[in-house]
């Protein structure tokens, strides 16, 4: 925003005006808070762009025509005040405090505007609220400040973001798009966000349309920070440390109740303990007895021979007594740490901000981690009165380590819950333990993991920036030219070692690595216009192109069998065997035009229009191009005579109505063509019968159709802003609507037309319907010392799919854990929603049984009774299945409590969301015992039959005998999860001026902050927040996900 | 305006520029560049690309041509093994309660009709827009086509039955083609693309993964027994026999060792090769990527298909070496459930064929290099899974890991072994079949002693003379050489391992005689190679004296399993239902008023 306000100053500048009867008007203007010169304040003629800013002192001054009338200062923070200038040669001003920004310059797609001038539906965060998390991306910081935006963040080192602007408007990516400083590309985790001036959301379409085929879900556009015209060296020094700690963990049994557990399997199952069962480990008795040794299985103390240890083939566990409890084994206190230098400031011709950021974040999980470190230069100069240039460039280097694999049954986390307690973690000779054992399922070692996972890395080289120049051709028109650039080097390096203690061990040491690079440019031109007529019809207009190609390469290679296991010898070229490699690239470029026209009469009535036409590599040349319109009004009611009557409690109100039709073009790159490709799996053949080698063939890929067009979302917004009782309250709200027409859907062809993949259509249509609500307040009291301030927002969006295909019975059915899927949406539903069986309770006697519908041989006492929605007393997957849950939230919210007294102040921010739901997947593996892993407390205590249970009517739990049935996906699986987390809790200590003056410093602030203190919720999985996984088909499915630590950080603020 | 104007030339400039627009994919190619004789090649070869079910990211274990689910865990050869709650869908069909919904029949009608017979029949098209290819040359490409055609065919026809969509070349839209046919429609469309095919395929290939001349005859004759059509079948085996060259491997298990890959005996083989690049050893067989042994020593995932009690007491043989028809299964030869691995456990002393110990691993017993098995401990969950490993005949020896199977990460079974999918001792024992239904005694008997003559010829060798096995040292009992078997002296290597017999029949008394004496030699020559359900089926239509009941012999498997595993409890086969798998209700509803489902679902 200061960089815009500076632009516009320096265009005002560099305006040629040659008119008679000029004389010179000067002043000074200062901060009417604490008198305070203001530099940097814009002053301009009103109507015109004939303006200058304020020296450092606060001193302008200013040539005027004769017949002008009115001096307009608009300054960030500051209230734009206007005055008259009759005959005054000096005009002096204090600038009141805009608390709620009206005169913030607000930046759009390609252009400016003031808050007050807005029509369309746009949220904004300031730095402030960036600073609030130490989330290690840009987005991940925002979660909950925004209303209509629902971010869920992922808890790995460096862990990115999902974000969805207003409900999903499409079952393809629903991802903004992403555009920083003119750059259109997402910020990922490589961007500093200390290096944040603001963030603007567009939200609806009328605002997004500029952004033509790639508007639908909404643009979230990122400033960075430029230095200010006249402003001294402002040197910042920002450092902050601390520990992130997981604070919970699935509460498992220990070895002995595991042996009890074993004991009531056998029981449910039907055998008699004593008589028929028989466990490897805990024996064949009535009871069962805990080993001493696990390996040699079931072994006693003095029937194992420890000497003839031989690693790996003969190694011996002794059994863990007490139970390991292998989160306490992987969680860890983690360090975090970040540095942050930066320095700006300027002259009158001239700014510049310069900043070096080093971020280290251990991962909650032993040996995983997060660095980063970025430089950026952001530059500015005007080199004529008509001409100026800039710069901005940030180079980063990330680097994620270890292994990071979330949600997964795969991951660690998961393996922590499918590892039994019985297992050491080392064998008698300091060996990683496992699942070798016998009876012992199939988990993998998750401290073993972890730490052969310890060289693996994820590194990223990224140089994003851009160069502008801009002319001022005439008064008022101006000409602007930015080229774009994003330049990505990825590597991966990722070891597999030998896995020798699991069950189902990998033998052999490998190694693969991957890479890609990409290149992103992008060229726009614009030409603005900005006039006023009759003082009294101000215009502004922009007309531009821009251009965008986008390629990207990437290989990977891999080998196995290394002679020795040490990172700095295993290189690919020392591996013996099992070469693989791969590599291939894309490209995808845009062409567009694009104009944009505000107008607003005395500030009372505004308008905008908006048109972009389109045309993209990924459609076909007949329909390549696409016209997006949009237009939004607005009627600032405040301005308007009438209301006078409620100037003294009402500040500010405008309504706002939009409706734009913007496109979404991402759904690959290459929809319209027909390929046939190579495949080593797929399409390779031992022809010659060699054993070790393959030839090579060919496959129909995909089913290409030419047809193919992007999809278009039309929107339609209602907005109210509204400012009240003295600038302390104000009030934003929307109602909006967007409906997708010509949503991508591939189609599902039956097989027999081949399994190439199938073509995109244009077919389906999306409803989504909602409201965003922001509130704040701020005040003081105690003249002045003690500072209040609650913010808050709310958002409601109501997913409906219209249309999937010209079938209405078209099913998406997604979801799919271990061979049952979860989700499934059709139409008039939401993308997606869970789908199964109701389950009605656990049938306690035999009797109810028999009078139950029947589900094949599974219904029996213990068992759950599912319900049987088509009465024919069988219960069918066909007929018996439904939509039994959602994991939309019927709300989400943010609030912020701001506090200061003196130099102290004090923040909450609260994120919250109700009435979604989420697949606790991990209760299939914990509470029905899948796959032979750890138990869940709640299995031994309230299973059917558990003697822990007084009364079988109280359980919650079928019978503990891993019957097929009781894993049907059903209501059984679904919990609320709807929670209530202080996100963060913050306190800061400024030193007073005096006091910092006297250590020579500019200023000096303390802080300590606390994370996820606490979270309200029903939810018995480890992470409630955790609600979107990879596409949005499979959105709620709770597999495992790393849980949100608990933070405690310490930071220093000092300023030269 | 200088500006202005180089502006707008700028956005004209970008707007004609349709070659800045135009992006096509890297790394593919459009249909055109197919048009020739590399192009057809290689188009084929990515046809033959799935017939290993190695698309197994794209379907699952249902696709597997060697059918370890369909035709041996649903019969009464094998059990589905590792441990419940591990591949479910499995579960239903163990227990043949399989509804439309299950994922393994879906990816067998996928595998088969969608990506194979859709292969062919995209090749046949595009052959006929081929232009300036030689006769030879062309005809070759038609004639492997259309093997393969036969044999995606014949693979969904053993599944699904009759009710399969006949799509070809000049089908125009496949979807409207229902998959209700007249009575040997199938049979017939498979035969006549195996006759053309084998008007034209030579004699040999000098590649051996190509179709020969005789494998299109054998695959015909096999067609023809699932009809029992044994006069078409007849003749097709008998000249393969006197005119196709093949002659018996000297061993039994020459036919499921990689070092005997493609041999006298192979008449079409599925290739299985590894460290070719592929990802797991997609090439090697992935449909049975879960069949290996699970935990403890050997460790490889996960522990499916275990050979059955009924599959190893149908080993028993009498005094003469001959099988017990009637009375095998009345008896549980001993086994090892719930006897841990470090308890005593006495091996049975009962007579066996020597099969047994080549098709099945159990305690106390060498497992081909890989040491004594050691019981309870080598098995991924046994109260469930019973006491048998995972069937033997597609694994490898321990001296071929890390050459033969190289597969990183969990799946490490998969290996070179090939699947000997059709061989001499299928035509002998079927030509012994058509022979036996026709009372042509001495044929039949002919044929059936030739191959237990043969089974006599290599024994699993390794007297294990102690009931405990020590648990200290690993690999206990393994290895290549004598030298490598360090077992302290309590495995006498010269000694059979078992007390092994296996006798001639004499001759038989009339045909239903032989019929039985034929049947039972083909289910223990192949046993645990997918074929026993769907032999089942066909005999079931076979007259009275030589007709097996297929449902009480299934019930009969059910009922004595329990002494066993509970597993089985309650499970019913039902025939006029069970016999066949249901279409995937996914294409029932993609083909509404096309599919019809089968009987019974």
């Amino acid at each position: 925003m200061k960089r815009l306000t500076f632009l516009i100053a320096l265009l005002v500048l560099s305006s040629i005006t040659l008119l008679a009867q000029v004389r010179e008007i000067s002043g000074r203007v200062t901060d009417a808070d604490n008198g305070e010169p203001l530099p940097g304040v814009a002053v301009l003629i009103k109507g015109t762009t004939v303006g200058t800013i304020t020296n450092i002192d606060g001193v302008y001054t200013l040539s005027v025509p004769g017949d002008a009338q009115t001096l307009v200062f608009t300054y960030v923070g500051m209230k734009t005040a206007e005055e008259n200038i009759g005959g005054r040669m000096a005009i002096d001003l204090a600038m009141l405090p805009d608390v709620f920004g009206l005169g913030d310059i607000i930046v759009t797609g390609y252009a400016t505007q003031t808050r007050a001038s807005l029509t369309g539906s746009v949220s904004t965060v300031t730095e402030d609220k960036v600073q609030l998390s130490t989330a290690p991306t840009v987005m991940g910081r925002i979660q909950g400040q925004v209303s209509g935006v629902n971010i869920t963040r992922s808890n790995v080192p460096g862990g990115g973001a999902n974000v969805v602007i207003r409900g999903l408007g499409t079952i393809n990516d629903n991802n903004p798009l992403y555009v920083i400083d003119g750059v259109p590309v997402g910020a990922g985790n490589s961007i500093n966000p200390n290096d944040i001036e603001s963030i603007t959301v567009l939200k609806d379409a009328s605002s997004a349309a500029i952004y033509g085929t790639r508007g639908a879900n909404g643009v979230i556009i990122i400033t960075t920070k430029h230095g200010r015209a006249g402003e001294k060296v402002n040197i910042n020094l920002n450092v902050r440390t601390g520990i992130t700690k997981a604070v919970n963990q699935y509460d498992l049994v220990n070895t002995e109740e595991y042996g009890e557990m074993l004991w009531i399997q056998a029981r449910a199952q039907g055998l008699v303990p004593g008589t028929n069962y028989s466990h490897p480990q805990y024996g064949s008795g009535v009871t069962p007895v805990v080993p001493d040794y696990i390996l040699p299985a079931g072994a006693m103390n003095g029937e194992v021979d420890e000497s003839l240890y031989s690693y790996p083939d003969y190694t011996i566990y002794k059994a863990s007594k007490p139970g390991t409890n292998w989160y306490d084994e992987i969680y860890r206190n983690a360090k975090y740490n970040e540095v942050d230098l930066s320095a700006s400031g300027g002259t009158e011709n001239a700014t510049y901000a310069f900043s070096g950021n080093y971020l280290d974040e251990e991962g909650m999980l032993i040996r995983t981690g997060f660095k980063r470190i970025t430089f950026r230069a952001n530059t500015d100069a005007r080199f004529t009165k008509w001409m100026k240039a800039g710069q901005s460039i940030q180079v980063s280097y990330t680097d994620e380590s270890g292994d990071l694999g979330d949600n997964g049954e795969g991951t660690t986390i998961s393996n922590g819950y499918r590892t039994q307690p019985i297992i050491p973690v080392r064998d008698i000779k300091g060996n990683f333990a496992g699942t070798k054992a016998p009876a012992m399922g199939n988990a993998a070692n998750p401290v073993a993991t972890l730490y052969r996972a310890r060289n693996n890395f994820s590194r990223n080289y990224r140089v994003l920036g851009n160069v502008f120049a801009e002319i001022n051709i005439l008064q008022g028109l101006s000409f602007k030219s930015l080229l774009g650039y994003n330049i990505n080097q990825w590597n991966g390096k990722y070891y597999s070692l030998a896995t020798f203690e699991a069950s189902e061990p990998n033998r052999l040491d490998g190694l693969s690595v991957q890479n890609s690079n990409g290149l992103q440019w992008n060229w726009y031109n614009t030409l603005a216009y900005v006039t006023t007529i009759a003082n009294a019809h101000h215009l502004n207009l922009i007309l531009g192109t821009e251009a965008i190609e986008n390629n990207e390469e990437w290989n990977g290679a891999g080998r196995t069998q290394y002679y020795s296991t040490d990172p700095k010898f295993m290189q690919l070229d020392v591996g013996e065997i099992n070469q693989t490699n791969y590599g291939s690239g894309s490209s995808w470029a845009l062409f567009s035009i694009f104009g944009r026209l505000n107008y607003d009469y005395l500030g009372k009535y505004l308008i905008d229009i908006t048109v972009r036409r389109d045309g993209s590599s990924r459609f076909g040349a007949e329909n390549r191009y696409a016209t997006f319109p949009a237009f939004s009004v607005g009627w600032a009611l405040t301005e308007e005579d009438f209301m006078a009557g409620t100037r003294g409690w009402l500040d500010f109100l405008k309504v706002r109505f939009g409706w734009g039709q913007s496109g979404n073009d991402r759904i690959g790159n290459y929809n319209i063509y027909s390929t046939y490709g190579t495949d080593i799996m797929h399409s390779a053949y031992d022809i010659n019968g060699t054993n070790t080698s393959s030839v090579q063939g060919f496959q129909p890929r995909s089913m290409g159709n030419p047809d193919v067009t992007w999809e278009s979302t039309n929107t339609t917004d209602i907005g109210l802003d509204a400012i009240f009782l003295n600038n302390t309250l104000n009030f934003k709200v929307d109602l909006w609507r967007r409906y997708t027409m010509d949503m991508l859907y591939q189609l599902s062809v039956p097989q027999v037309m081949g399994t190439a993949t199938s073509p995109y259509v244009n077919i389906g249509e999306m409803k989504n319907t909602g409201f965003d609500v922001e509130l704040g307040y701020n005040n003081t009291a105690l003249s002045g010392r003690f500072r209040y301030g609650v913010s808050a927002s709310i958002s409601r969006y109501h997913n409906e799919i219209m249309k999937l295909s010209d079938d209405v019975e078209e099913e998406i059915i997604a979801g799919s854990e271990r061979q049952i899927n979860y989700t499934r949406a059709t139409v008039g539903t939401s993308f997606p929603e869970f789908y199964g069986y109701y389950m009605d309770g656990i049938l306690q006697t035999d009797e109810e049984a028999l009078a139950a519908a029947q589900f094949g041989v599974y219904t029996k006492r213990g068992h759950f009774e599912f319900r049987d929605l088509n009465d024919d007393d069988v219960i069918s997957p066909d007929d018996d299945m439904d939509y039994i849950g959602s994991p939309h939230p019927d709300f989400t919210g943010g609030l912020n409590i701001d506090l200061g007294y003196g130099d102290i102040d004090f923040n909450m921010f609260f994120y919250g969301s109700y009435g979604n739901e989420m697949i606790n997947y991990v209760r299939r593996w914990i509470d029905l015992g899948q796959f032979n892993g750890g138990v869940s407390r709640r299995a031994l205590e309230e299973s059917f039959d558990s003697p822990y249970l007084d009364n079988n009517a109280d359980a919650t739990l079928p019978l503990f005998d891993l019957a097929d049935g009781s894993q049907q996906p059903s209501t059984h699986f679904i919990e609320d999860a709807s929670f209530l987390r202080l996100k963060t809790l913050r306190v800061g200590y400024t030193l007073p001026q005096q006091w910092s003056n006297k250590l020579t410093l500019r200023s000096l602030r303390l802080y300590l902050q606390a994370s996820n203190l606490f979270t309200l919720t029903k939810y018995s999985g480890l992470n409630p927040e955790y609600n979107v996984y990879g596409d949005g088909s499979s959105m709620g499915i709770d597999r495992g996900a790393w849980p949100t630590p608990r933070q405690i950080i310490v930071g220093l603020t000092l300023g030269l | 305006m200088i500006m202005m104007a180089s502006f707008m030339l700028l956005a004209i400039l970008f707007s004609c520029s349709e070659e800045f627009l135009t992006k096509e994919p890297l790394g593919s190619s459009s249909e055109t560049v197919f048009y020739n004789q590399k192009g057809i090649d290689a188009l084929l070869i990515g046809a033959y690309g799935i017939i290993d079910g190695g698309a197994v990211w794209e379907v699952s274990w249902g696709a597997s041509i060697q059918n370890w689910t369909y035709g041996s865990v649903m019969a009464d050869d094998a059990y589905k093994g590792s441990e419940l709650t591990d591949q479910i869908p499995v579960n239903d069909m163990e227990r043949w309660e399989v509804m439309t919904t299950n994922n393994y029949p879906a990816d067998k009608w996928k595998l088969c009709l969608g990506m194979g017979v859709y292969r062919c029949n995209d090749i046949l098209r595009i052959i006929g827009l081929t232009e300036g290819l030689e006769d030879g040359v062309k005809n070759e490409f038609l004639a492997e086509a259309r093997f393969l055609r036969a044999l995606y065919n014949f693979e969904a026809w053993l599944v699904f039955g009759d009710k399969i969509p006949i799509i070809t070349e000049e089908t125009a839209d496949p979807s409207a083609v229902p998959n209700v046919n007249e009575p040997h429609a199938v049979l017939n469309h498979i035969v006549a693309d195996l006759t053309f095919a084998a008007g034209i395929l030579p004699n040999r290939q000098s590649q051996p993964g190509r179709p020969t001349k005789w494998a299109a005859k054998a695959l015909a004759a096999r067609a023809y027994m699932q009809e029992l059509n044994y006069d078409a079948a007849k003749p097709l085996l008998q000249e393969i026999i006197d005119d196709g060259g093949f002659t018996l491997m000297p061993n039994f298990m020459d036919n499921y060792r990689i070092a005997s890959n493609n041999n006298a005996e192979s008449i079409f083989e599925i290739q299985a090769n590894v460290n070719d690049g592929a990802c797991c050893s997609g090439n090697a067989e992935m449909g049975i990527g879960l069949n290996w042994p699970h935990g403890s020593d050997i460790g490889m995932c996960c522990g499916f298909h275990q050979p059955s009690q009924n599959l190893v007491n149908a080993f028993k043989v009498d005094a003469n070496g001959l099988p017990m028809f009637d009375d095998f299964n009345n008896v549980d030869l001993a086994n090892d459930q719930g006897v841990a691995s470090e308890d005593a456990f006495d091996p049975f002393t009962d007579t066996v064929d020597p099969r047994l110990d080549w098709t099945v691993s159990r305690r106390g017993i060498p497992y081909r290099d890989w040491g004594i098995n050691r019981g309870r401990d080598w098995i991924r969950y046994q109260p469930y899974g019973g006491p048998y490993m995972p069937a033997s005949k597609p694994f490898f020896y321990q001296s071929e890991r890390y050459s033969l199977s190289t597969t990183t990460g969990w799946m490490t079974g998969n290996n070179a072994n090939n699947f000997r999918y059709l061989r001499l001792s299928h035509i002998y024992l079927w030509r012994a079949e058509c022979a036996a239904f026709e009372g042509d005694l001495p044929t039949a008997l002919n044929y059936v002693n030739q191959i237990r003559d043969r089974a006599d010829n290599e024994i699993v060798m390794g007297k294990v003379s102690i009931n405990q096995l020590p648990p200290s040292v690993f690999p206990w009992g393994a290895g290549t050489t004598t030298a490598d078997y360090q077992t302290g002296g309590s495995v006498d290597w010269t000694q059979p391992a078992a007390n092994y017999d296996i006798g001639q029949y004499s001759a038989f008394a009339d045909a239903n005689e032989a019929m039985r004496a034929v049947q039972w030699e083909i289910r223990l020559e192949f046993a645990t190679e997918g074929m026993r359900f769907f032999d089942l089926r066909r005999w079931d239509k076979l007259p009275a004296g030589m007709r097996v009941d297929m449902a009480a012999t299934l019930n009969a498997f059910q009922l004595a399993d329990l002494r066993v595993r509970t597993v089985m409890q309650g499970a019913v086969f039902n025939m006029g239902r069970d016999e066949y798998q249901p279409i995937p209700q996914v294409q029932m509803d993609l083909q509404p008023g096309v599919l019809v489902q089968q009987d019974g679902y």
